[in-house]
């Protein structure tokens, strides 16, 4: 007996999005920003390829979500990810909750030259982030080290915000000011390295449910 | 940018010395060239009316700045981030009563107390947070940077404003000196720093690299380039001697040219430079426009139509960019979910509080920009910049598919020195 079975679809990880196939409605998208994007050439060249990327990012994780691109002008995006995000509840204990809306804005300036690393992303929700590497104030800005070189992919500023915000990749170091944007954070998560990290998942795991979980213990 | 950073003016302290030093006649020093071209009889005249900015006050760029003041030009605008620490007394012109001061505010106030009739302003900040109409009126910029990135952001000022580029430099070890003299000429094809970097350039670029030329142990991401102060002088007199080359017409307008002085055979080298195609900087023009009044009072139906941009459907190939300044289109807060904000606030400035509730608005990162969509903008054309919460525009930058236009009200720099 034969099992007649569909045909394969190529599995893609990260260092294939090129070939990943975007949804009809995707492709849509993509047609239609074409016309409305400003800038210089190779601003407008870039921007499509960046974002045709971070939507094949999106096809293959199951844990992103692109809320809204926008290619006008800057290179703007909303991007919800299940992750876990170290937060401070209203009575001040620390909770863990299961999601976040990344803020992503890329510059034309990245084409010609390093930027800081806290240029690229920001928490938009939840508020109140207790990370060491992200501003505490209105911004919440995530660090992604001293500087994001020339050219700095975005998909590597979603990878690089996953690592940073399950505590995968932090920088606790007191005495290099790069990438410590919440010394008070700073100092909560050197006393409690038990619990680095939050999550050891891939980024191109499932992700979990989302619900948020108290981790115990106020900062 | 840093709000906090600004151009300031330096201002003579009226003696009997700076009476005797305004009343001085400063051509009888400078000779007359021989075999020179017309425009060249003058060669004081020609320096007198030269408008200089100095980028990096170092060992070298504090050596071109009294030299510049020696000659009397009409205008120095000086730019320096650092202070002046022990170990500059090694290859800087200064002495140890200067270690503290600020490398651009003592540039000024040395170029001041030579040349009364300078007009001398002075930046003490990163030059990435000067105004882009900072340049503005300039006819040549010195660059004496120990960066890259320093270096890139100046090269794109004089390539978007097409001023000519003179970058002094040297190489302690091969007692090399060095000038990069870039033409910036309108209508030229001509190169830009980036032009010559490698793939190591663009690396140390990356790192942060600083090329310190105050020598000591390195620093973090530090390379101490170990220069002697004679051969930094050197390099220095080069670059005021290719000013008064290119003022007075012996160079052509249009040649870009590397000129290398080695100690090992005192042998001095030129060679032409010239655009790389493959360069990944933007070798774009500008279009500076001077606008008569307040650029707070001008409506962005003003600056558009300025721009060429009339056609209300046009504004989807239109931008607007207020130097300083974010458009907040909506806000979000808990209480409503999207209030319509459309002003401009500067950057790092308070977010206004929720009408409703009072409690600080979240920016909405979707409606959020630096470089203001036309589209973001119809329904307040009408509307003056200051009215829109931009009071302080000092310039404006419009985008209409690749043409930018950079409107300033800045009033240029009047010689003072009319002799």
């Amino acid at each position: 007996m034969t099992l007649q079975t569909q045909p394969a679809q190529p599995v893609h990880g990260l260092s294939t999005l090129s070939a990943v196939s975007l949804s009809p409605e995707r492709e849509e998208f993509m047609r239609r920003v074409g016309p409305t994007s400003q800038g210089s050439p190779a601003w407008r060249a870039r921007k499509p390829v960046e974002a045709r990327e971070l939507l094949a990012l999106e096809t293959i994780a199951p844990r992103i979500e692109i809320i809204a691109l926008d290619l006008t002008t800057e290179l703007l995006a909303i991007v919800r990810m299940a992750v876990t995000v170290p937060c401070l509840a209203r009575d001040g204990e620390l909770v863990v909750v299961g999601q976040a809306d990344l803020a992503l804005c890329y510059p034309e300036e990245i084409l010609h030259g390093p930027l800081p690393g806290y240029a690229l992303v920001q928490i938009h929700r939840p508020r109140r982030v207790w990370h060491p590497n992200v501003s505490d104030d209105v911004a919440q800005r995530i660090c992604l080290g001293a500087n994001v070189p020339k050219g700095y992919p975005l998909r590597e500023a979603v990878l690089g915000s996953y690592a940073a915000l399950t505590l995968q990749s932090i920088s606790l170091d007191q005495a290099d000011p790069a990438g410590i944007m919440n010394p008070a954070a700073l100092s909560y998560w050197n006393d409690h390295k038990a619990r680095i990290p939050l999550s050891t998942a891939a980024f191109l795991d499932p992700p979990a449910s989302a619900g948020a979980r108290r981790a115990g213990g106020a900062p | 940018m840093n709000p906090t950073a600004r151009i300031t003016e330096i201002r003579a302290r009226w003696s009997a010395a700076v009476r005797a030093l305004r009343s001085l006649d400063r051509s009888a020093r400078m000779p007359r060239l021989l075999d020179a071209p017309s425009q060249a009889g003058d060669p004081a005249a020609c320096m007198r009316a030269q408008r200089v900015v100095v980028v990096g006050l170092g060992s070298v760029g504090l050596a071109i700045s009294d030299l510049l003041s020696r000659a009397s030009v009409a205008w120095l605008l000086l730019v320096d981030r650092a202070q002046i620490k022990p170990e500059s007394v090694l290859t800087h012109p200064v002495q140890p009563c200067d270690i503290g001061c600020d490398k651009a505010t003592l540039a000024g106030q040395r170029a001041k107390a030579v040349s009364p009739n300078t007009r001398v302003q002075v930046f003490s900040g990163p030059v990435a947070e000067l105004p882009p109409d900072a340049f503005v009126g300039a006819s040549a910029v010195f660059l004496s940077s120990d960066n890259l990135a320093c270096e890139l952001e100046v090269s794109q000022r004089c390539l978007q404003l097409g001023l000519p580029l003179i970058q002094a430099s040297v190489h302690g070890p091969t007692l090399v000196a060095q000038v990069r003299s870039l033409a910036n000429a309108a209508g030229g094809d001509g190169p830009c720093l980036a032009c010559g970097y490698q793939a190591s350039d663009w690396e140390a670029l990356d790192r942060g690299t600083v090329f310190s030329c105050t020598g000591g142990p390195a620093r973090w991401n530090g390379i101490p380039t170990v220069s002697p102060a004679h051969l930094c002088s050197l390099a220095a007199s080069l670059a005021v001697t290719e000013l008064l080359g290119r003022s007075a017409g012996l160079v052509p307008a249009s040649e870009s040219r590397l000129i290398e002085y080695c100690g090992f055979q005192h042998r001095t080298v030129v060679t032409p430079l010239l655009r790389r195609a493959e360069c990944q900087r933007d070798h774009g023009r500008w279009q500076v426009v001077p606008w008569a009044r307040r650029l707070a009072t001008a409506t962005p139906r003003e600056l558009l139509a300025a721009a060429g941009c009339t056609d209300p459907q046009a504004l989807a190939q239109v931008s607007l960019t207020v130097p300083g300044f974010r458009f907040r289109g909506l806000g979000m807060c808990a209480c409503t979910r999207h209030p319509v904000i459309e002003r401009f606030q500067r950057i790092g400035a308070e977010s206004a509080p929720c009408t409703d509730c009072g409690s600080p608005l979240d920016f909405h990162p979707l409606y959020t920009h630096a470089q203001v969509p036309g589209i973001a903008l119809r329904a307040q054309l009408d509307r003056s910049l200051g009215q829109l919460g931009a009071d302080a525009a000092d310039a404006v930058l419009v985008r209409r598919h690749d043409e930018v236009f950079l409107f300033h009200a800045r009033k240029l720099p009047v010689p003072a020195n009319s002799r």
